[in-house]
């Protein structure tokens, strides 16, 4: 499969940032070594650097704006304003910078974007893109969390059981240990593992409170898929009638299609209509 | 740390050029001018390093306060936040994010006035723009829960300004829409609250998440004010089916006529133990 657009833009900006350093950075040394050793003209050395140098923060200045330029996306994401947050991302990614390592963060969110846009192979990508760079150890988190949920979707079983097992191992916060949480059930529930799935229900749904609501309505409809094929019909109904309340009834029958009728029986209420 | 190793190289450089004619003298000068560079070099890695974990730690201990906020271990958070505050922090961001836990904790142990405050002291200070709305809508809880209506309103309106002001299109902020539903309820304009639960319900539901259940119930309220009592229980049940009418009651006093009236939502027996909701 061919790398997305978003990724072949990224790799550019990684090369020319790359090659910008590498020059500057020869620069420098030429200019330094010219002017401490008797290898020529002391004053062109130190014009040499001081180039260099200025060079350098002009490009960290504009490398630091574009940074900044893309910080409102975060929000945009928060709030569901995909179209805004994916202007300000995609814009961001196609623009030089001296640090394209550094854009780990926007890279990242681009990744949790396209996973709202339900396009997981592209979220999978650009998540593996960013496990890719040196970036600090919550951002490695992160973008290994969204391959997981990428993956997930994708329902590709050996990359969601890999991705568990390297998850374990780390630290996670609360909001990610729930987002793991999800993950890991719809993995058992791929696996018709029900009843690891409706094993300790109770501190489970505590630590679901941190999902967002979409993923909190999807992850109760397949806990109710698993009390269903338990026989257990009074959660079944409890777990639905949760899901219809927290998340888009439609988008729901139409992501999980075989309890289609019961999302429609929970959400169409006899007086007041669809809810 | 690179222009002190530049300038370090140059000092030294110099010395070397202009110094002694004595031959050992020149040869420790050579010596001095490619040693001192290096240590400063190998100096800042180490630092670096340093630093670098240090900070790693203190993201480790706020993300931890953090999550006990949304755990509401209050008590715990009591101690772990004089603890952590009386102490200085290396990030200006790890400090705001602390004072963010500290003020939803003076929120949630009922300490709405210095809760208030603090959050006002905070947003005049400045801070990250990602924290100023879920600020203003503390404040603007806190204020309602202190009845101070007018200033509320205030700042209510303060925080639908600042939206516009970030320039973010698409649905009013979900904790904005939140905190002028409670505001309507207290004073008594049920139907503007219900008009706007209609019309902010799957904004709140996709960025609060199960936080909807306060906008389900304080739609059950109005619409129980109104008189449309079949609605309000329809509403307060899809409520208690995430929090206990004690825990609404808590986060929002004038629901206990409403929780007095209304059943809530049953629970299967396997999650009626734990507190699951």
């Amino acid at each position: 499969m061919s790398p997305s657009t978003d990724l072949l833009a990224f790799r550019r900006t990684l090369a020319t940032g790359t090659a910008a350093r590498f020059f500057l950075v020869l620069a420098a040394m030429a200019g330094t070594a010219i002017y401490v050793f008797p290898l020529g003209n002391p004053t062109l050395g130190a014009a040499l650097f001081a180039a260099a140098a200025l060079v350098y923060f002009y490009l960290s200045w504009k490398s630091i704006a574009v940074s900044r330029d893309a910080m409102p996306a975060h929000e945009h994401l928060a709030r569901g304003n995909l179209p805004e947050a994916e202007q300000l991302l995609t814009t961001a990614l196609r623009k030089f910078s001296l640090f394209p390592s550094q854009r780990a963060v926007e890279l990242l969110q681009l990744a949790q974007l396209r996973f709202e846009q339900s396009r997981y192979i592209e979220s999978a990508d650009l998540a593996n893109a960013v496990l890719s760079l040196r970036s600090p150890a919550p951002i490695l988190a992160s973008a290994q969390l969204v391959r997981l949920e990428a993956v997930t979707e994708l329902l590709d079983l050996p990359r969601v059981h890999a991705g568990l097992l390297a998850l374990a191992k780390l630290p996670l916060s609360h909001a990610d240990s729930a987002r793991l949480m999800y993950c890991r059930t719809l993995y058992e529930v791929a696996l018709s593992a029900h009843d690891h799935t409706l094993y300790l229900l109770p501190g489970k749904l505590q630590l679901a409170q941190a999902l967002s609501g979409p993923r909190y309505a999807r992850w109760c409809l397949e806990l109710a898929r698993s009390a269903l094929a338990a026989g257990r019909h009074e959660l079944f109904d409890h777990l639905v009638a949760r899901a219809v309340a927290v998340g888009d009834s439609a988008n729901l029958a139409r992501k999980v299609p075989d309890l289609a009728d019961a999302v429609d029986k929970a959400a169409l209420h006899p007086e007041f209509g669809r809810i | 740390m690179m222009m002190l190793i530049v300038v370090s190289s140059a000092i030294f450089a110099g010395l070397l050029f202009t110094g002694t004619e004595v031959e050992p003298a020149r040869s420790i000068q050579r010596a001095m001018a490619l040693l001192v560079p290096l240590g400063v070099l190998v100096f800042s890695i180490f630092w670096s390093a340093q630093q670098s974990a240090e900070l790693r730690d203190e993201d480790r201990r706020v993300s931890a306060l953090e999550d006990a906020a949304r755990l509401q271990r209050f008590d715990w958070l009591t101690h772990a936040l004089t603890d952590a505050l009386s102490r200085p922090m290396r990030s200006p961001l790890h400090r705001v994010r602390a004072l963010q836990v500290y003020v939803t904790t003076l929120v949630g142990v009922g300490r709405f006035d210095d809760a208030e405050r603090s959050a006002a002291a905070m947003l005049g200070e400045g801070v990250p723009l990602g924290m100023v709305t879920s600020l203003r809508a503390l404040r603007v809880y806190a204020m309602l829960r202190e009845d101070r209506l007018v200033d509320a309103d205030r700042a209510l309106g303060e925080l639908r300004r600042q939206d516009r002001d970030i320039d973010i299109s698409g649905h009013a902020p979900a904790m904005v829409a939140l905190a002028a539903m409670y505001r309507d309820a207290v004073t008594g304009h049920c139907d503007d609250a219900l008009r706007s639960f209609e019309k902010n319900r799957p904004a709140i539901a996709k960025q609060l998440g199960l936080r909807v259940a306060d906008a389900d119930a304080l739609a059950a309220h109005s619409a129980l004010t109104l008189g449309q009592s079949s609605r309000a229980a329809h509403l307060w049940r899809r409520a208690t089916l995430f929090a206990s009418p004690a825990e609404l009651v808590h986060r929002f006093p004038p629901l206990s006529t409403t929780s007095a009236a209304l059943a809530p939502a049953s629970v299967p027996p396997e999650l009626a133990t734990g507190g699951a909701r």
